[in-house]
């Protein structure tokens, strides 16, 4: 047996060997580092990111497969891992303060952070269901971890204990399908499970597999009936590490669940797209009516991440080359949006305020005007409301639908958007309508403040001039 | 050089971009943006003129707007004859007006926002005579009424103001409704809205019918009254009239610039502008000529009486309107316009010496607690008398010439023409005596000003009275140009292609060869081409029953003049509309006998000289009033109760429609608010919905206790039911 390593594959990995590096370089210089001067790490992750995102830019037209066909570099999974760096590098600028207000070990953060991004990194090149396991482990139990980095505080440690409970229990689920599928097909590979299963007929054990399967997706992206974890979780840990993964691993998770069910389910499209559309239609449901009985802000952006994977399911449902762009847009603009709401809320931390309470929004346009535009505008987007990005996004989700025939798939999601617009706009009434409360005092770092005023912008021109990301995101589109 | 004529309306947009942007910082100064660019749109005009008179008309697309299907409306510009004029008249209005709310607006609170909308009104205004569409047209039709809505609100926390400004936008409305039915209408019948297209093509849709309420009316007919309608609710003809002389409650400068010489006059230009449209039509031209008579009698009965004296001019310039729509229908579109422009320079004089007055004896309207006013206002005197004169058609003033020339039109205008003729005379009459019941009222007459008045009583500031001195100067000039005494009638030959020939539509691309393509046939010597046509007779008018079936060539005994001006490579687009031209010959043959009255001319002296004479009474009549206190009006008032009454209270037409529509509409909104919005829709949709959320909220956050076994038991039941679903269903 021939050990040695081509060439190609190092450089097909490169991205993904950098970021190890980098994150396991973070944990030695964090003991090198004398407490309370930890900033050089934040730049020194960064830089990695940049390396890393060099190196998949020179990459990001080629198709690679390497490593006996388990990992694949193709324009599909270079745009998730663009959008995966953007996610990092707004999460690593805005959680510097948070975190030294809140004493969580910085150094630990970043290095988590790192290894979180390697993990979606392989989720999304993975063209076997064991990389994609490999992956998708990875991501997880760092997860498991950062939820309960606030050691100190009972809730957050709550918050992991929670995740890594039900997290394992659909591991095991997902696991169970796969092993199911193996046993089928007598592959892991997902385009020979594809061609297998287009060739022969229908298969109850395979079709038990795909279910599995697909709730064990599900699981990962916040489905309801599967997302319970999810508000709690996301409530209890530290707001830059909910800001985080309610958009990057979920971006991730998506990203996994079209290539699988594509690549490797096509021929069975029929049955997950029954299971799938009822799934769309209860997350964006629950999504959307348990936000708005919530009085955490918080909590609610946490069920209102549920809906958005709703949206986002819509588009898998489809399926087709417009519903996987579509898909891809979604997921890139909630990206950005999602982590600018979640910015403001981290700027609202200080040492009076937790700004967690919808309460501790009143009047933030007298105290703090700037504060809330940028509320302002990122609650619009969310809510889907032109000329914001998310709105755009909406758009094409719902032509999509629309196109493939599944209009009641857009009316519905159309007359959920409509309920869900409620509670971003209370945000909104809050900040503009009601008399301050609290003693709104603000924690700005200059991280901080790029970051949001990059949402801001991105929100904003991807409002009015979508076509870039557009083109770019129709460039991207899985190729079978 | 297209870009000269683009800047036209441009610089006043920008001067609004500006301003209205950044009001807040401009802290009374906005003046210093707006008066310049206002002045150097109007030097543009006055170039624009020169190229019109020398190279004929420019047509020229800018870009396509939203192209839909067949639907291509175009952004275009046209500056032919009439829209030549009018851009004078605009701009020259504007700028005196700009200048002059330097002085008047003087420290009032909302002074930027006040530039900041007439610049807007400007651009509006321009927009609509340069528009080479009726879209277009239509664009700044409403942005017009819209603005001149913005400015009589002007003073919004006065009631009367909000008011007056929602019943001018609301009766502008009705009639906007009428104008873009026409505009559908002639989208419908030709499938095209380029004035050129339509023009050239609506000829041949003689003789077609639409079904209105089960009655078949000629498609033509249809589309000329539904694009009156528009015209009267513009330009305050009877039935939507009222709107006007409320209007009066905005600042004295919007009355002169909107409400006197510019947007007023839209119906007329607009109707102008259709003529070829108009002319097809004998019934639509009676009611058009119907209505502006009866218009200009109402209108004239009512200013006997009123004593604000902005109502006074106000209704005055309805009755003028009416002339104006008069001439129109008659078919004597050049009277019609000629009256347009000289009456814009007279009547802008006269509300801004108004509001002279006003501005002088600290905001009184009421002219029977004035008197002997000239002592304090010399410049004021004088410009307010030139403007009285003018109006009153006094030769040699302005309005002496333009008024007598619709009177001669009328009086060979057939038996309907005569009958609006005499009417005419008797207005003619009214308008010299009220006039001069202000005049003489304001100047002279018992000095009935309140003593604090008094004390501040003085003569407004320069900046006030240059236009004024500049008005008054131009109306006493203008008149000269339309003279059809001695000389040429310069009027006439300027707009005499117009009237003759539609515009040929020139696309983009062929706009650098313009002069040469355009030239249309007409532009040529057409000197005394009344000559020509001596022989036709004024029965060709419309309104007689013009011989439609005759309408091709043969028809019209234009033989020679026109075609022998032709450029010998003339571009097919403008053989097709000469070509048309020659179909609409009738009607331009009888535009054209217009002037072609030469051969009595013993006759149009004497009917000069009589009007002149019934002008003259009317004065001396109200010398004999006002001049000094004189008892006989009130006696005679107290004679005639009723009549008197009436015209006080405009014939108790705002009762009537108050009546009639303003309060049912008010009871049904009430009555929808209370049952259709609050009950139905706010309290059984909007709640209902959000208290079922709200609930499916409450009963969904039951489930989520916090707790891990409950959550994993929520997830292993999904898995059953998926897999229930799955296989058993």
């Amino acid at each position: 047996m021939n050990m040695s390593i081509p060439m190609e594959s190092v450089i097909a990995l490169l991205p993904e060997m950098i970021v190890a590096t980098f994150g396991c370089l973070v944990l030695l210089f964090d003991l090198v580092l004398p407490r309370g001067r930890k900033s050089p790490l934040a730049w020194f992750s960064l830089a990695g990111v940049a390396l890393a995102a060099y190196a998949t830019w020179r990459l990001s037209s080629q198709t690679i497969s390497v490593f006996a066909d388990t990992f694949q570099v193709d324009p599909y999974s270079n745009f998730f891992k663009l959008v995966f760096y953007v996610i990092v590098v707004l999460t690593v600028l805005m959680s510097r303060a948070y975190m030294q207000q809140d004493r969580i070990h910085i150094g630990e953060f970043y290095h988590f952070v790192l290894l979180v991004l390697l993990g979606m990194m392989v989720m999304v090149s993975a063209t076997d269901l064991m990389t994609v396991y490999m992956g998708l482990e990875l991501v997880s139990i760092c997860l498991y971890v950062m939820a309960a980095l606030k050691r100190y505080d009972s809730r957050s440690t709550e918050a992991g204990l929670k995740y890594f409970i039900l997290g394992s229990f659909s591991s095991a689920v997902l696991l169970y399908g796969m092993s199911l599928v193996y046993g089928v097909t007598g592959t892991t590979n997902l385009a020979a499970i594809g061609a297998f299963l287009s060739q022969g007929e229908t298969n109850s054990a395979a079709t038990v597999g795909l279910i599995l399967m697909v709730v064990g997706l599900a699981f990962k992206v916040a489905a309801a009936p599967f997302h319970m974890w999810a508000p709690d979780v996301y409530e209890g840990s530290p707001t830059p590490i909910t800001a985080f993964m309610s958009v990057g691993p979920k971006a991730a998770a998506f990203a996994v669940t079209l290539r699988v069910l594509l690549e490797a389910f096509g021929g069975m499209k029929s049955d997950w797209e029954a299971i799938l559309i009822v799934l769309a239609v209860l997350t964006m449901a629950v999504g959307a009516v348990l936000a708005l009985v919530q009085t955490s802000i918080k909590r609610m952006l946490a069920y209102s991440s549920v809906g958005h994977a709703g949206y986002a399911l819509i588009g898998v449902v489809v399926g087709d080359s417009l519903g996987t762009f579509a898909v891809m847009y979604y997921l890139a603009v909630y990206a950005v949006m999602n982590l600018g709401a979640f910015g403001v809320l981290i700027m609202l931390r200080s040492a009076g305020l937790k700004g967690e309470e919808l309460d501790d929004y009143k009047g933030l346009s007298r105290t703090h005007p700037w504060a809330a535009l940028f509320m302002l505008i990122f609650m619009f987007s969310l809510a889907g409301i032109p000329p914001t990005a998310g709105f755009i996004a909406k758009l094409y989700i719902f032509m999509s639908a629309v196109n493939a025939g599944h209009i009641y798939l857009a009316v519905a999601g159309a007359l959920l958007a409509a309920v869900s617009a409620f509670y971003y706009i209370r945000v909104i009434v809050m900040m503009y309508m009601k008399e301050p409360e609290a003693q709104q005092e603000l924690t700005l770092t200059t991280g901080l403040k790029v970051a949001l005023v990059f949402s801001m912008l991105f929100v904003l021109i991807l409002g009015v001039y979508p076509e870039p990301l557009a083109n770019y995101a129709q460039l991207s589109i899985l190729q079978f | 050089m297209m870009t000269s004529y683009v800047l036209i309306p441009l610089l006043p947009l920008f001067s609004f971009i500006v301003v209205g942007l950044f009001q807040k910082w401009m802290r009374g100064l906005a003046h210093l943006v707006c008066v310049p660019l206002v002045f150097a749109s109007f030097g543009m005009s006055l170039l624009a003129f020169i190229d019109v008179m020398r190279g004929g008309p420019i047509n020229f697309d800018l870009y396509e707007w939203i192209p839909v299907g067949d639907f291509r409306p175009t952004f275009g510009i046209m500056i032919d004859q009439l829209t030549a004029s009018m851009l004078l008249l605009v701009t020259l209005v504007s700028s005196l007006v700009h200048l002059y709310t330097v002085g008047y607006m003087h420290g009032d609170k909302g002074y930027d926002r006040f530039f900041a909308y007439i610049s807007l009104f400007t651009f509006s205004m321009l927009a609509l005579v340069m528009s080479n569409n009726f879209l277009q047209l239509f664009f700044g039709w409403e942005m017009v009424g819209l603005c001149s809505y913005l400015l009589i609100v002007h003073w919004y926390e006065r009631g009367p103001a909000t008011k007056a400004s929602l019943k001018a936008f609301i009766q502008n409305r009705v009639g906007d409704l009428g104008f873009a039915l026409g505009i559908f209408l002639i989208w419908v019948t030709v499938g095209s809205l380029d004035y050129g297209t339509v023009f050239a093509a609506i000829g041949e849709h003689q003789g077609e019918t639409v079904s209105l309420l089960g009655m078949d009316v000629s498609v033509i007919t249809m589309i000329a009254l539904l694009l009156f309608i528009g015209a009267v609710g513009k330009s305050a003809q009877f039935l939507l009239h009222s709107w006007l002389p409320d209007a009066m409650e905005g600042p004295t400068p919007i009355s002169a610039l909107i409400h006197a010489a510019t947007m007023v006059t839209a119906g007329i230009f607009m109707v102008s502008r259709c003529h070829p449209i108009f002319n097809l039509s004998p019934t639509a031209m009676t009611v058009v000529a119907l209505t502006g008579g009866f218009t200009a009698l109402f209108g004239a009965t009512i200013a006997l009486t009123q004593n604000d004296i902005k109502k006074v001019v106000a209704y005055s310039t309805m009755s003028q309107l009416g002339y104006m729509v008069m001439a129109c229908g008659l078919g004597a579109y050049t009277a019609g316009m000629f009256h347009l422009l000289t009456h814009g320079v007279f009547k802008a004089l006269l509300f801004l010496a108004a509001g002279s007055v006003i501005h002088a004896l600290s905001a009184e309207q009421d002219i029977r607690r004035m008197g002997q006013a000239r002592r304090y206002m010399p410049t004021t005197y004088w410009t307010m008398l030139w403007g009285s004169l003018a109006l009153s058609g006094i030769f040699p003033f302005a309005g002496f010439f333009s008024k007598d020339e619709i009177l001669w039109q009328a009086f060979n205008a057939g038996l309907l023409g005569k009958g609006l003729w005499l009417l005419g005379l008797v207005v003619a009459f009214m308008t010299a005596f009220y006039t001069f019941r202000v005049f003489f009222m304001v100047f002279y007459g018992q000095d009935n000003m309140d003593k604090e008045v008094k004390h501040h009583a003085h003569e407004s500031p320069a900046v006030i009275t240059i236009p004024l001195v500049v008005l008054a100067v131009g109306s006493l000039l203008v008149g000269w140009l339309g003279n059809p005494l001695f000389g040429t009638n310069y009027v006439h030959r300027f707009l005499q292609p117009v009237f003759h020939s539609s515009v040929s539509h020139v696309p983009e691309e062929h706009a650098g060869s313009l002069p040469a393509l355009t030239a249309t046939a007409f532009a040529g010597e057409t000197d005394e081409s009344g000559a020509a046509h001596e022989g036709v007779p004024m029965e060709g008018a419309p309104m007689e029953g013009a011989p439609m079936e005759g309408v091709p060539m043969e028809g019209a005994p234009m033989e020679g003049a026109p075609m022998e001006g032709a450029p010998a490579g003339m571009s097919e687009n403008a053989g097709v509309a000469a070509g048309h031209a020659m179909a609409a010959a009738p009607h331009a043959a009888g535009a054209a006998g217009e002037h072609a009255g030469g051969h009595s001319r013993g006759l149009e002296m004497l009917l000069m000289a009589l009007s002149l004479a019934v002008a003259a009474a009317g004065i001396y009549m109200a010398y004999l009033w006002y001049y000094r206190p004189n008892p006989a009006p009130a006696q005679l008032a107290a004679t005639y109760q009723v009549l008197y009454q009436g015209s006080l209270n405009k014939w108790y037409w705002d009762e009537l429609y108050d009546m009639v529509f303003v309060r049912p509409t008010m009871r049904l909104a009430h009555g929808m608010w209370r049952v259709a919005d609050e009950i139905v829709i706010d309290k059984v949709l909007v709640d209902g919905v959000a208290i079922t959320t709200r609930i499916g909220g409450e009963i969904l956050k039951f489930f989520q206790t916090g707790r891990v076994q409950h959550y994993a038991m929520v997830m292993s039941l999904g898995i059953c039911v998926i897999f229930i679903g799955f296989f058993l269903l």
